[in-house]
């Protein structure tokens, strides 16, 4: 298992150690008892908070009657395993930031990191119980910035099909009013002249200031590619130099012929070694959608949403996993999409929000049927933040929420609008239907219940069937 | 509500003025047990055999007290007594008749009960399980061996649970251990009855025993569940059972009962006796299988309800090992 693309210093010793971790893992992953599962989702969509609160639950082993496990009395407990190579999911800074007074919501992801917990449980298998009653399970998750994952469609296409698309995206609303400058810079750049590395430079710093904009700015969620707006430990590295250029003939030495070059080899040096280290061997993923945050920004970004979650779905190989599968080219078998912060809007919306995941996932849900695999939605909030007041407004009683608001850490009730079981209508967008808001998070304290919603549920589908 | 009206826009409130609306609990108990469907037919049928209890009731007691009044009238001193007694009488026997029409009616309720709570299997609305729970939550009894359980669901039962989630939640905590219990219950008893039969010299006695034993397990496994039958809806109940295993007996003949009458009638070549008993273990299981079914305030919703075949090779087991 190789960890990042990151300078390491390799002595034979560490060269050993990771051998060993290796060969233990492929042991394990024969045996069934290790277990790696995908966090997935757009940014702000809730990722880094879900892990910290699964494993959170987990040690603590409390408040999940739906984990069949817990309820049947036969979990023992968990415990954080150490991570040898790479980056460690800082779990402890992030569950002492939301257990501290005030709480605070955790910094969004910029680097990928991993994390290993040893679960034990008893098992009910009576084969298994009569040898060795009580098992343990490795369950490896990763936490990556979201965006990495849209880089997964470049591995299919050229080079002239990623510039047809970010032209064809630059040139509509709401990216058209950001775009201008580098679409007049990509215009009028001379491709077929020889490769100047300041035009170059400049061509690649005019899109990487405009796929900022689009995700600081404009709040989108498909950015592609992924590693531009941060690029992080890449930081002028060769690959990332490239940008979209208007279609022309390529000649070799020239302008053209140098970014698309760059192009494959962020495909290949990034793309690629990103999905052979870290995606390729799930056998679980979930995925989590902001979906209130779409409804929040209008129209454009739903669709926005909606693209993101198609090439995401789609950038996974799904299947069902058997014993030589596992061995040599594990599969994803389970594959959950979750609506996260339905603790934004009251329970009774909940049905809905599950409904609308399972119309936008629609396409990429008949893919993965296709492939024999059943993918389950649910609406989740990995960390309640609010409660549920029933009162009186204009002759409706109305289920609202009652928090503290995020930006101000003021305390009110809130009704955020009615979430649509169907797609929405365009007039639904212009009225003013939806105020979903933000809530500071409430502090996170070991052995209480009700901290969750359908966490529970989530966990029991991603690795309910392991702990038997 | 209907379909075309205005989803309502967002509004915010300041939280010290908001007045919350408590749904009232007390309400609604009756209403949800009275509110699912039942048959007409059978009802008229109760209504006039009713009329003819009371009226046959009503002369008996005018008899009654026209002999006391002319007692009173002829010799006070036998007339007194005899009215005190009568009245004794008169009211231990209206509070036992009470008692028993409560647990019959008790009864009825529950099968009511799993009908409303069937429709909300699955469901993904809110608003109605917690209604039902609470009244289901009532007939399990606070003093019963439910009660912890029924506080272990309060606490984990958050409001975000839609009614199909309150609902498996409730048989996971509540009910699941109660299910457990029964099942041990009805695996002492058949293997009682089985031992006794095997051992019993008269096949009059044997009879007795299965009847009494039996008799005591559907009283054992009604108490479980929070009821406490006398012997009006002991009976009621026993009727119920045995219907139910006849019924279910047709479908079962074919599969499973076969093999096992098979079974036991290669023990019974082995022994007249023991294959008598294996019978009768396994008539008294299947009896009991069928209380738990009855007395039951939900049906099996998640969990699986205990089937015959456990019974069966529990008591192979205990056989083996005994």
């Amino acid at each position: 298992m190789k960890g990042a693309p990151s300078p390491r210093s390799d002595g034979p010793r560490s060269r050993l150690v990771g051998l060993r971790d290796d060969l233990a893992q492929l042991a394990d992953r024969a045996l069934d008892r290790h277990l790696r599962l995908a966090v997935t989702g757009l940014r702000r969509s809730g990722k880094t908070v879900f892990t910290t609160s699964l494993v959170h639950h987990l040690l603590d082993g409390r408040g999940l009657p739906f984990l069949a496990a817990v309820h049947e009395g036969r979990y023992l407990g968990a415990r954080l395993l150490p991570v040898r190579d790479g980056r460690a999911f800082p779990f402890e800074a992030y569950r002492a930031a939301l257990a501290a007074d005030p709480p605070t919501w955790p910094a969004p992801t910029e680097e990928l990191s991993r994390l290993l917990l040893a679960v034990r449980f008893r098992t009910t298998n009576p084969l298994l119980r009569a040898v060795q009653p009580i098992q343990e399970l490795v369950v490896e998750i990763v936490d990556y910035p979201g965006e990495w994952l849209l880089d997964l469609a470049l591995l299919d296409g050229s080079f002239e099909s990623f510039a047809h698309e970010a032209f064809a995206l630059a040139e509509t609303p709401p990216r058209a009013a950001v775009a201008r400058e580098w679409l007049d810079l990509a215009r009028r750049v001379d491709q077929t002249g020889p490769a100047d590395p300041a035009a170059i430079d400049a061509l690649v710093s005019a899109y990487r200031a405009y796929l900022l904009a689009c995700r600081e700015r404009l709040h989108l969620g498909y950015v592609v590619p992924g590693r531009f707006p941060r690029p992080g430990e890449l930081e002028g590295h060769p690959a990332l130099r490239f940008a979209p250029l208007p279609p022309a003939p390529v000649r070799p030495g020239s302008l053209r012929a140098a970014v698309s070059d760059a192009f494959e080899r962020y495909r290949e040096e990034v793309v690629r070694r990103f999905w052979e280290d870290h995606l390729r061997c799930f056998d679980r993923q979930i995925v989590l959608v902001d979906l209130l945050g779409a409804l929040n920004l209008g129209p454009a970004h739903f669709a926005d949403t909606q693209r993101a979650l198609e090439r995401i779905a789609g950038a996974f190989r799904y299947g069902r996993s058997g014993l030589l599968a596992r061995l040599f080219a594990p599969r994803i078998d389970r594959v959950l999409f979750a609506a996260s912060k339905a603790d934004h809007v009251a329970p009774s919306q909940h049905a809905a929000l599950k409904q609308l995941l399972e119309i936008l996932v629609a396409p990429a849900g008949r893919a993965a049927r296709f492939e024999g695999l059943v993918p389950e939605f649910l609406a989740i909030a990995a960390l309640r933040s609010t409660d549920v007041v029933r009162t009186e407004h204009d002759g409706q009683v109305l289920s609202c929420v009652r928090g503290r608001l995020a930006e101000n850490g003021r305390e009110t009730v809130l009704f955020p609008g009615e979430i649509p079981p169907e797609l929405p209508e365009p007039e639904d967008w212009t009225s003013g239907r939806f105020r979903f808001r933000s809530f500071a998070p409430r502090r996170l304290r070991p052995g209480v219940a009700g901290q969750h919603i359908r966490l529970d549920q989530a966990l029991e589908f991603l690795l309910g069937d392991k702990l038997r | 509500m209907n379909e075309k009206r205005r989803p309502p826009r967002p509004f915010e409130l300041d939280p010290a003025k908001v007045t919350s609306i408590v749904e009232p609990e007390s309400l609604v108990p009756e209403e949800v047990a009275e509110s699912a469907p039942s048959t007409a037919e059978p009802r008229r049928r109760h209504r006039l055999a009713g009329v003819l209890g009371i009226g046959l009731l009503g002369l008996l007691l005018l008899q009654a007290i026209l002999h006391v009044e002319e007692l009173v009238a002829r010799n006070p001193w036998l007339g007194w007594p005899f009215a005190l007694l009568l009245a004794v009488v008169l009211a231990s026997a209206s509070m036992l008749l009470g008692r028993e029409w409560a647990e019959l009616r008790r009864l009825a309720r529950r099968a009511r009960l799993r009908e409303a709570a069937r429709r909300l299997v699955g469901s993904e609305l809110h608003g109605e399980a917690p209604k039902l729970l609470a009244v289901v939550g009532s007939e399990l009894g606070r003093e019963s061996p439910a009660a912890s359980h029924l506080a272990r669901f309060e606490e984990l039962a958050s409001d975000a649970l839609s009614d199909g989630e309150r609902l498996l939640l409730f048989e996971r905590t509540v009910l699941a251990p109660l299910d457990r219990h029964a099942y041990r219950l009805v695996l002492e008893s058949s293997r009682d009855i089985g031992l006794l039969t095997a051992l019993s010299p008269l096949g009059l006695l044997d009879g007795l025993f299965v009847l009494w034993r039996t008799t005591l397990l559907l009283k054992a496994i009604a108490r479980l569940y929070g009821m406490a039958p006398g012997p009006a809806a002991s009976l009621a109940l026993f009727r119920r059972c045995l219907r139910n295993a006849a019924l279910a007996g047709i479908a079962d003949v074919v599969t499973q009962a076969t093999l096992e009458h098979a079974g036991a009638s290669i023990l019974s070549i082995l022994s007249a006796r023991a294959g008598q008993g294996a019978g009768n273990a396994l008539l008294a299981a299947k009896l009991g299988l069928e209380a738990v079914r009855e007395t039951r305030p939900l049906p099996f919703v998640a969990e699986e309800p205990p089937r015959l075949a456990h019974i069966r090779r529990a008591l192979g087991e205990t056989r083996l090992g005994g």
